[in-house]
């Protein structure tokens, strides 16, 4: 068996990647496990990549304080990470008095939150500051302190700056048992394989309450909301310059219209309770709904450029706030449930909060002096100037052989992504946008599988989406005997 | 025993919808064509049936590792099946050239319907 | 870096490039070829089975054949073909016409030109386009990556399939599924009638029993990791009845659900394209609205028999050329769809020289009459023994075969407009 971890972080989300980079600092002994065979792919995978600018909660609440800490790390974290980031502006419009009396709430919570730069606006200025939007609209308020993010590339940054500051990272790590002695916890995964740890923060997103319990520790129960969205084409006439919300209502912030960073338009996501952990099934209803809405904050939106939707579902705690507390049954536990919105924005102040919460708990930390906040920058062919690209290709030729046309995504990267550890189809997908474009994969798929094949000797038909049952073609040619089914 | 079968034409794009008479499996007369490609059609589709196969085979040493093949005229439609299974399990080395007779049967041969070079190959 | 000029750029190594590279090339220009994959042939490759070539060259040929005998002629030919080569970027700039590419053996390249012949062909619709609701496990393909992968790469998506779309890619790879052994449950379209010739009706479905269902949709997929069954419903006048909905058990899904043609790289120089087709707006010379750029074979319109492509290409070869030599023929007659007609092209013609029309019907019907009207005045009438949506009709207009007066009448109103009925 290994040595003794200090902090084994369960969940490697948004929040449990964002916890172990910032462990990573320290001279401690940190493992980072994931059930799936990839990070990001639990509650981070389906995030609309929202900075939100800090005016939509109390600040009694401990998500508006984490959100608006947050919310400033992001120059700082794009510089050593070097994830798409656009600090691009938040809307929050409305169409009636009654809507505006809402707003301004929001504005005066902004205001005690400190949002920088946030102001109320009249409708000349808001559609000054957006011209696509609907023009019925009565006023609203402009936070520019918002942006948006690629949220996978910085959960994957993440993870890579903190396994790069000697991290360990375990995907395929079910944990099914765990056993509490004097000083540590023993943990088991499915196969029976053990570790020990000392300290353990529970940031298992869906599956906290689970999690809990095999410590025997707080007994709550995660709640679930469904959010479907759906991606527009990058030529679609409905993207906006900043982020456009409508007024929230008690449930949700509403059908939202968000320039991606990397040029598509999003519009959702929808919140309606769901009961079952993996329900991530998309409907008609919510397609109708959903346009509806959009349209009405900009009217040019249409069906015609949606490429795809997908579903993501939100946990919660019953106090709808996030729960970050050292746990009073198991006080070497740390709690990180509840982490729905604004979780991706607080993720670098939820990172603080609980390396402060694991010194109260006892665990001494020492800073590392060698520790190097920045990872390797990958070139992405698309972004380069054509001499710039020129001498990136000739420097490393799979750079000119481009994979993904749709987004110009070239070998070099999608090589680049398997090193990285990505050898799943989804997992390419979402740290180099290959498959993400107008046709799906419909042209690349068939490439990046060789490509995946020759680069690690997995066999195509070992090859999966998204791990566990989920392959791509199980059988070659030859393997399955003809069937005589013939008419007579 | 009398039967009627019905059958799509596909001498043509038209597609005429036939009615096939039959008395004690002996095909009688044939109804519904507008030309008479269709009763021929009707007439070769009864007795005998047959169909072109195309498939692919394994290629060893070559550029690709599948070539495409097709039988150089329609077999009976009932030995599709067992061809196949047997198509799949050959294996050729390259280069192969296309209309090259890589297996054959009593009565008809498949071949290569694409060119495939050499992994040695240095020509264009 | 590459900086290289030549008369003219072809993009697109399939059956239309080809065809255009071959022709500019019989005409003494220089062409330079730029095609993706390692090899030369589009989709042909893929298209393993019979039936290309009837009109072509009066013989049935299986896809590759068929790419085989243009391959050929490239081949002995001077055109420089670049493989594994992407366009990035078009610039036009007042009469100068740049092509950006990349590989990687050469890095970019830049190449000035003349003319461009715009060849990329399709990209198939998917599930994202129809928005079919469900849960996203692995097993959903396009039918032409599914293709792809048995004929080419030799790999077999799935054991139990359905198939969404009758077209006949669909139908295809119904067959081919039941020829890798695979066991196909269904193909479901959804609308009243097939989409694909009766033919592939008959050789892909009947002959192996599988089921199709007219007048359905697949209104959900299911299954977590990898496909587990679909939800299908039939529609009652138009609108989806859920009372009857039924599930198949399967563990892959096809979609053959329309191709798209793939003129993204147009956008950066403002091509105007046709809502009706897709493509670019083109006049008799298969010239688009930026002089010096044409356009052929699936790129422009989706076309369903190669040979078209082909004959289509070799024409936009010869305009190009002429263009070149600078003898490109103005074309100030608009050409309209009318009743029943989906779409016609090219979008303009001239008077001097016979224009090859294409247009697609939108009824079926046999001993049908195609209409052409100047004005409301019928100026041509032919019968046509068979016409269906799914198969183009293409027809030659003469207008030197014009009387008089229907030529005055042409000279005046500069507009004609086909119908079918």
């Amino acid at each position: 068996m290994d040595s003794i971890y200090d902090v084994v972080i369960v969940g490697a989300g948004v929040s449990g990647s964002a916890i172990a980079r910032k462990l990573s600092s320290y001279a401690l002994n940190v493992a980072l496990i994931d059930k799936e065979v990839d990070v990001s792919f639990g509650v981070s995978k389906a995030n609309s990549g929202i900075i939100h600018g800090g005016f939509h909660h109390k600040s009694s609440t401990l998500k508006s304080r984490l959100e608006c800490l947050g919310n400033r790390m992001f120059d700082q974290l794009k510089e050593e990470l070097h994830f798409p980031f656009s600090r691009c502006g938040i809307l929050v419009v409305a169409f009636s008095d009654e809507e505006m009396r809402t707003v301004e709430q929001l504005y005066r919570q902004g205001v005690a939150n400190h949002a920088v730069g946030i102001e109320l606006c009249n409708r000349e200025r808001l559609l000054s500051l957006e011209p696509k939007l609907n023009a019925d609209v009565v006023g609203g308020l402009h936070a520019p302190n918002g942006g948006i993010i690629e949220p996978y590339r910085f959960v994957f940054a993440l993870v890579e700056s903190a396994v790069r500051n000697g991290v360990k990272l375990l995907t395929d790590w079910h944990l099914v048992g765990v056993t509490e002695q004097e000083n540590h916890y023993l943990l088991r995964n499915e196969r029976g394989e053990e570790i020990i740890s000392r300290y353990v923060v529970n940031a298992a997103g869906v599956h906290a309450d689970t999690v809990s319990k095999l410590f025997n520790a707080e007994d709550f129960t995660i709640s679930l909301r469904k959010g479907e969205e759906f991606l527009m084409d990058r030529n679609a006439k409905a993207y906006p310059s900043k982020v456009l919300f409508p007024v929230p209502s008690a449930h949700s912030k509403g059908t939202l219209v968000i320039p991606t960073v990397e040029g598509t338009t999003m519009i959702g996501p929808t919140s309606e309770p769901t009961t079952c952990k993996d329900d991530l099934a998309t409907s008609k209803e919510n397609f109708e709904k959903v346009f509806y809405n959009a349209r009405r904050l900009v009217p040019v939106v249409s069906e015609r450029d949606v490429i795809t939707s997908f579903t993501g579902v939100r946990p919660l705690v019953e106090s709808d706030d996030f729960y970050i507390a050292i746990s009073e049954q198991s006080p070497r536990l740390i709690q990180v449930a509840g982490i729905q919105s604004p979780g991706l924005t607080a993720s670098p102040a939820i990172a603080e909060y609980v390396k402060e919460l694991l010194k109260k708990a006892g665990l001494s930390m020492l800073e590392k002096t060698h520790y190097d906040p920045y990872i390797e920058q990958v070139p992405r062919l698309r972004d380069l100037s054509p001499l710039e690209a020129d001498a990136l290709i000739a420097q490393n030729p799979a750079y000119g052989d481009i994979v993904c046309r749709c987004e110009k995504i070239s070998e070099g990267e999608i090589i680049s992504a398997i090193r990285h550890g990505h050898t799943t189809l989804d997992g390419i997908k979402f740290y180099t946008r290959a498959q993400m474009g107008r046709c799906q994969g419909g042209f690349c798929t068939h490439r990046i599988l060789k490509i995946i094949e020759r680069e690690t000797g997995l066999t195509i038909a070992e090859i999966t989406k998204r791990g566990s049952n989920s392959y791509i073609a199980s059988e070659q040619v030859g393997n399955l005997a003809v069937e005589d089914n013939h008419a007579l | 025993m009398n039967k009627e079968i019905p059958m799509t034409c596909i001498a043509c794009p038209i597609g005429c919808n036939l009615t096939l008479f039959t008395q004690d499996k002996t095909l009688i007369r044939v109804e519904g064509n507008r030309c008479p490609r269709g009763e021929t059609y009707a007439k070769d589709e009864y007795i005998a049936p047959k169909r072109i196969v195309t498939a692919t085979v394994r290629v060893t040493g070559g550029l690709q590792n599948r070539a495409p093949v097709k039988t150089d005229q329609p077999i009976p439609k009932a030995d599709v099946p067992r061809l196949l299974d047997k198509l799949y399990r050959l294996s050729f080395s390259a280069p192969i050239t296309c209309g090259q007779v890589l297996y054959q049967e009593e009565g008809y041969a498949v071949i290569a319907t694409l060119s495939v070079k050499d992994i040695e190959s240095t020509s264009p | 870096m590459r900086y290289e000029t030549y008369d003219a750029v072809v993009i697109g190594g399939g059956a239309a490039g080809m065809a255009a590279a071959v022709t500019l090339s019989k005409r003494g220009k220089s062409v330079i070829m730029f095609e993706r994959e390692p090899q030369l042939g589009g989709i042909l490759l893929q298209c393993i089975h019979n039936g290309f070539g009837l009109q072509e060259f009066k013989e049935e040929l299986t896809g590759p054949e068929y790419a085989e005998r243009f391959t050929q002629q490239v081949a002995s030919s001077p055109i420089t073909v670049k493989l594994n080569t992407t366009v990035l970027e078009l610039q036009q700039k007042d009469d100068k016409k740049v092509v950006i590419a990349c590989n990687s053996k050469e890095g970019i390249l830049e190449i000035e030109t003349k003319a461009i012949v715009l060849a990329m062909g399709c990209r198939e619709r998917n599930r994202g386009n129809i928005n079919t609701p469900g849960t996203r496990p692995s097993g959903v393909f396009t039918a032409g990556l599914a293709q792809r992968l048995v004929n080419i790469d030799g790999y077999i998506p799935g054991k139990e399939v359905v198939i969404v779309g009758s077209g006949d890619i669909g139908l295809i790879m119904a067959r081919r599924m039941t020829w890798v052994g695979a066991k196909v449950k269904a193909v479901i379209e959804i609308q009243p009638n097939p989409a694909g010739l009766t033919r592939n009706i008959v050789q892909c479905l009947n002959d192996y029993n599988i089921p199709l269902y007219l007048s359905h949709i697949v209104s959900e997929i299911r299954g977590k990791d990898r496909v587990e069954s679909v939800c299908v419903t039939p529609l009652e006048d138009g609108r989806p009845n859920e009372d009857k909905s039924f599930a198949i058990a399967c563990d892959t899904v096809l979609y053959s659900v329309g191709l798209v043609p793939d003129n993204e790289i147009t956008r950066s120089i403002n091509l105007n394209l046709n809502p009706e087709t897709g493509g670019a707006w083109v006049d008799a010379n298969l010239m688009t609205k930026i002089p010096g750029i044409f356009s052929c074979g699936n790129v422009l319109h989706v076309h369903d028999l190669v040979d078209y492509v082909s004959e289509e290409a070799m024409r936009c070869g010869n305009f190009a050329a002429d263009y070149i030599e600078g003898k490109t023929l103005q074309c100030p007659i608009q050409l309209k769809a009318g009743g029943n007609v989906k779409y016609v092209l090219p979008n303009a013609m001239n008077l001097e020289e016979p224009s090859k029309m294409y247009l697609r019907p939108l009824i079926v019907k046999n001993s049908a009459t195609l209409e052409v009207r100047c004005n409301n005045t019928v100026v041509k009438s032919i019968k046509l023994r068979h016409v269906q949506p799914s198969e183009m009709i293409s027809y030659t207009f003469d207008p030197q075969k014009l009387g008089a007066e229907e030529l005055l009448e042409l000279n005046t109103h500069n507009s004609l407009e086909i119908s079918v009925s």
